[in-house]
């Protein structure tokens, strides 16, 4: 499947989630990486470093999958999706992706 | 017809009928059930109409008095929630309490009263909850125990099961079609329909939900593994034979039952929506007529990209409202 890198944060989202979609070995080291980002903000206030370290290599990878460009994942979006990948909760609020995203 | 509507529309008549504290309860069954974090409408549970409606998708071509649909569709919704309510017990997913025990009696009850009033009377063995609630236990018994052991089982033995678990959801739509005045025929042809859809939405959620399924003690997926590697096994020479156990994950990824799975769905769910139109049920066969075409889909991808399916169901709610 062809991936399309662009600075268009929409373009970049959509080609995480085709690469995410077609590759099942992309797909189990998201969610290992997802498994390990252990950060929970009500419990404290700022992202761990370990937690920081597990997300930077998770955009590192992403970049990889997607083959180029990519603004890299905040510390809300890694949350959102540890919520849908790795909690299996589907109706968490998505707000984040749009406001972060401008669309 | 609204059929989400009506459905939540009745069953919040059942739980006002249970008093203040049992129609709080009715009320928390979805959360309850574990089917949703906060006590929602049964509407925003399961989003196919046909799962909890299913004989209101047939009314139009019967021509029914609408309170014969209503109590149709109540007995539906009542002996699936109840089923759906009793499995979850059993499985030890959720605590037996008597909150919900209290509102699953008062669900049979009702339902069983519901199926009274549409056909006039008792009803006949092959319309009665009670013995289709035997059929579905046996199933569930007999899935569990070949889960757990992980023993072979082919798509016949699978879809034999399956069908069992979905005895208590065909009957209200067949007991309409009786009410209605349409022969056996015509009625067989109900419970037809209802049985290859039914089929076709559990091969798909057997999919979608195999990895979990495993966590919890067993899948489909991979009793149909073993069943098709032990065939490739017998066929094959001794060195060139897997080995038992291990890797689990990765045989079923490379086994394609997944992908036959998928094509069981579309098979079951393209017979559904042709019978739905035979017998003039056209809201019911386009709704199906939708759901082939995901499926179909589905399978394509499935087929050249084992694990297609369980990824885009993960990822279909994030797309939904990001990619929309």
């Amino acid at each position: 499947m062809t991936l399309h890198s662009s600075f268009d944060p929409h373009s970049q989202l959509r080609a995480l989630y085709q690469a995410l979609l077609s590759n099942q070995e992309s797909f189990d080291e998201f969610k290992r990486l997802l498994q390990l980002y252990d950060f929970e903000p009500r419990e404290v206030e700022e992202e761990p470093v370990e937690a920081a370290a597990i997300r930077d290599r998770l955009n590192e990878r992403i970049k990889t999958w997607i083959g180029g460009d990519f603004d890299g994942l905040s510390a809300v979006q890694t949350l959102q999706w540890r919520a849908i990948i790795v909690d299996e909760r589907f109706n968490v609020a998505i707000a984040p992706w749009k406001e972060s995203n401008s669309y | 017809m609204n059929v989400h509507e009506l459905v939540d529309e009745l069953y919040e008549a059942f739980a006002e009928g249970l008093g203040s504290a049992g129609a709080a309860h009715a009320r928390e069954l979805p959360r309850m059930l574990r089917l949703a974090p906060v006590a929602v409408p049964w509407s925003r549970v399961f989003s196919h109409e046909v799962t909890l409606g299913a004989p209101a998708l047939f009314a139009e071509p019967m021509g029914v008095a609408s309170s014969l649909v209503r109590d149709a569709v109540l007995a539906h919704l009542l002996a699936v929630v109840e089923a759906f309510g009793t499995d979850r017990i059993e499985d030890q997913q959720v605590p037996a309490t008597s909150e919900l025990l209290g509102v699953l009696a008062r669900a049979r009850r009702e339902r069983d009263r519901a199926m009274e009033r549409l056909l006039g009377g008792p009803p006949p063995p092959e319309l009665d909850f009670a013995l289709a609630e035997e059929t579905c236990a046996r199933a569930i018994r007999r899935e569990r125990a070949l889960q757990l052991e992980g023993r072979p089982v082919d798509i016949g033995a699978y879809e034999a099961t399956s069908l069992d678990k979905q005895a208590p959801g065909l009957l209200a739509s067949v007991a309409l079609a009786r009410a209605a005045g349409w022969d056996a025929r015509r009625c067989g042809g109900v419970r037809r329909t209802l049985e290859s859809i039914a089929l076709g939405l559990q091969a798909y959620d057997d999919v979608v939900d195999w990895e979990s399924d495993l966590d919890r003690g067993g899948s489909w997926a991979v009793c149909l593994m073993r069943h098709v590697e032990g065939a490739a096994r017998a066929s094959s020479p001794p060195s060139e034979r897997q080995t038992e156990g291990t890797g689990v994950r990765r045989h079923v990824l490379h086994s394609g039952v997944l992908s036959m799975l998928m094509r069981r769905a579309v098979v079951h769910v393209r017979a559904g929506r042709r019978r739905a139109r035979a017998l003039g049920a056209a809201q019911l066969a386009a709704w199906a007529g939708a759901r082939e075409e995901r499926l179909v889909a589905l399978s394509s991808a499935e087929a050249s990209s084992a694990g297609y399916t369980v990824r885009a169901h993960a990822l279909s709610a994030w797309a939904g409202e990001v990619l929309a």
